[in-house]
């Protein structure tokens, strides 16, 4: 009886095989994929956590020359700063394969951050199982999630991949998705192209 | 880590500016002139030399990096220069991203325009911002300038160093697809398939080239792009994206214009590769697969596809002991050693009969034959646990008989090949 019922699956499966989707998940609208993970800081974080709040996902790599660059220009925190107080949490997560030379321990990784003025939780994701559940390519990635646990907004943090325009000229698509966000109205755009170092997976 | 470079060198004299030189990759500002004609076209060309296993990038990077961006000094009498693109190639990462670009060497092209500038020196300037990438990536940013001299006249002298090394690449930027002899393109959106909504691109008048041919698409602002598979037909070419809405939800839009390139092709027994801008339309589900009868198919009738598929499936149960025609007795087991091992040769028969249906049926209509598989084997193996009731194994049987009865029915009811004539001629398709 197992092994009729096992033949059965084998058979079920095969025929399954052929309607895998294409595309990893983490498009704008779809359910953030749910995800448990260890910080640098040694403390544990959950996206179940934030429930009702706006949460804004940074995909980083200190060793990665886009992720550095807005580290030391303060991109980021600026926008924690900004937006902290407004029910909008901001986490970093690093998915660099612990293989890759580019992986930070612990206490490389705090101390870079405090370097750098990094005023967020950055969290380990050494499987890769969150990239890849949310379809991060590139460092940095970012994701607005909603109250309602949406993701509103999927890539670029602005428009200036090379780091040559004044950043006062620069569109910041999350400054202007987590502005959209907080009114209430549509985060426009709501996907771009994330640009950067690919994901160390 | 991250080091960029801000260099300024000295203009050099002649064809080439010197060389930007750093650990991984080495780039010049070079044209084909020993002496540049002062009217009309000029070429000039961004020269890169890249260290083993790192490149640059096409003008869609895929899924990470950037293409290179280069702002050209203004020059008296020199219009804006346009940097053009050779057929890129595919570079896989790990994590399943992939790269669009160059490895090894490459020659960007460059088209501007001269009018008669002043002096006889045209001095031109590029700050140049590029990544260089092999698993790492850097960024690296320069300022390349140049001495060109300029001819007396309408003649130009081309350097014996850089006019070959410009001529070879300009070889590889993709040709309009409109521009070639007997080659045409066609183009649609595909709303259904076994794989969700799909790009399909059809290059008539082409061959494959001596590698797979590929296919780069520009970054589309509503649409996210799987991997293209190419299809060689006896005319040309297929090839086939996924497509899935940047938007979850959101359905395909009417009409929409896609920039792409075809590589590794051959047209006339030369290699090719193509570009086209196409406007392209959604087309209904049922034809979404391409040549739903070919010659490749292995059973071109969907009915008998079917009927041979449920004999193979029935073969697969007798040989697997699940179908008994008698009534089981008490301690009787059919079966044998070596008879397993044919069932799943049975059960191969039926997947490759339905691949052979996926090319004919629609999708839905697969996975009703599917279910009526899976149906048929479960009235099976409950009628094999019901030994000791008769009406019961009468009533599991006929159920047996009705899912096999039923599974050509669904394919006759669901073929695409009636359809697909008459959508041959929806295709919207505006090649630019």
């Amino acid at each position: 009886m197992r092994s009729n019922l096992m033949k059965s699956a084998m058979l079920l499966a095969g025929l399954t095989l052929a309607a895998l989707p294409a595309f990893a998940a983490g498009a704008v609208g779809e359910t953030a994929p749910a995800f448990s993970l260890q910080g640098v800081d040694g403390k544990s974080y959950s996206l179940a956590d934030y429930k009702g709040k706006v949460v804004v996902l940074e995909w980083v790599n200190p060793n990665c020359p886009f992720s550095d660059r807005h580290a030391r220009e303060k991109t980021m925190s600026a926008l924690n700063t900004k937006y902290g107080q407004k029910q909008v949490v901001w986490l970093g997560i690093n998915s660099t394969n612990p293989s890759q030379r580019e992986f930070l321990k612990p206490a490389e990784h705090l101390a870079y951050n405090q370097k750098t003025g990094i005023n967020y939780p950055v969290l380990y994701d050494e499987t890769g199982k969150t990239g890849k559940a949310y379809g991060a390519k590139t460092t940095p990635h970012m994701f607005i999630i909603d109250p309602q646990g949406k993701i509103a907004y999927n890539g670029a943090i602005d428009d200036d991949p090379s780091g040559r325009k004044a950043k006062a000229e620069r569109v910041n698509f999350v400054d202007g998705g987590l502005s959209a966000e907080l009114a209430s109205k549509a985060i426009d755009p709501a996907a771009t192209k994330p640009y950067g170092c690919g994901v160390k997976y | 880590m991250a080091i960029v470079l801000l260099l300024a060198t000295a203009p050099a004299w002649g064809a080439a500016s010197d060389w930007a030189v750093n650990e991984q990759s080495r780039v010049r500002l070079i044209t084909p002139y020993r002496t540049a004609p002062r009217e009309g076209e000029i070429r000039l060309g961004l020269h890169f030399k890249l260290a083993p296993g790192w490149h640059v990038y096409w003008k869609n990077s895929g899924d990470a990096g950037f293409p290179p961006v280069v702002v050209f000094g203004k020059a008296a009498g020199l219009d804006e220069p346009e940097l053009l693109w050779p057929a890129p190639e595919r570079f896989e990462l790990p994590g399943d991203l992939v790269a669009f670009g160059y490895e090894d060497e490459v020659v960007y092209p460059v088209r501007a325009r001269l009018s008669n500038p002043p002096g006889n020196v045209l001095k031109l300037s590029a700050d140049v911002d590029y990544l260089v990438c092999e698993v790492d990536c850097v960024p690296y940013r320069y300022t390349l300038t140049l001495d060109q001299p300029l001819a007396e006249g309408a003649s130009a002298a081309s350097d014996p160093a850089t006019e070959p090394l410009i001529t070879s690449w300009w070889s590889r930027l993709p040709a309009p697809a409109a521009s070639l002899a007997g080659v045409t393109i066609e183009g649609a959106l595909v709303t259904g398939g076994a794989t969700g909504p799909a790009l399909e691109i059809r290059v008539q008048g082409v061959q494959p080239g001596a590698d797979t041919p590929g296919l780069f698409l520009e970054t589309h602002e509503e649409l996210d792009t799987g991997k293209p598979e190419a299809r060689t037909t006896d005319g040309g070419v297929i090839f086939r994206v996924p497509l899935r809405p940047k938007v979850a939800g959101r359905a395909l839009p009417q009409e929409t214009g896609f920039a792409w390139t075809a590589t590794h092709l051959a047209h006339e027994g030369r290699p090719v590769s193509l570009e086209a801008r196409q406007t392209v339309a959604p087309r209904a589900a049922a034809t979404a697969t391409p040549a739903p009868v070919s010659r490749e198919s292995i059973v071109r009738n969907p009915v008998l596809a079917t009927v041979l598929a449920v004999g193979a499936a029935l073969l697969a149960l007798w040989l697997w002991g699940q179908l008994d025609l008698r009534r089981p007795t008490e301690g009787s087991d059919s079966r044998r050693p070596g008879r397993e091992a044919l069932g799943f040769a049975a059960v191969a028969a039926v997947l490759g009969l339905l691949y052979a249906l996926s090319r004919q049926i629609s999708f839905e209509g697969l996975a009703w034959v599917e279910l009526t598989l899976l149906g048929m084997s479960l009235c099976a193996w409950l009628r094999r646990k019901a030994a000791d009731r008769r009406a019961l194994r009468l009533v599991l049987g006929l159920g047996l008989l009705a899912c096999a009865l039923t599974a050509p029915w669904l394919a006759d009811r669901n073929r695409l090949h009636d359809q697909h004539v008459s959508i041959e001629e929806e295709i919207v398709c505006v090649a630019t």
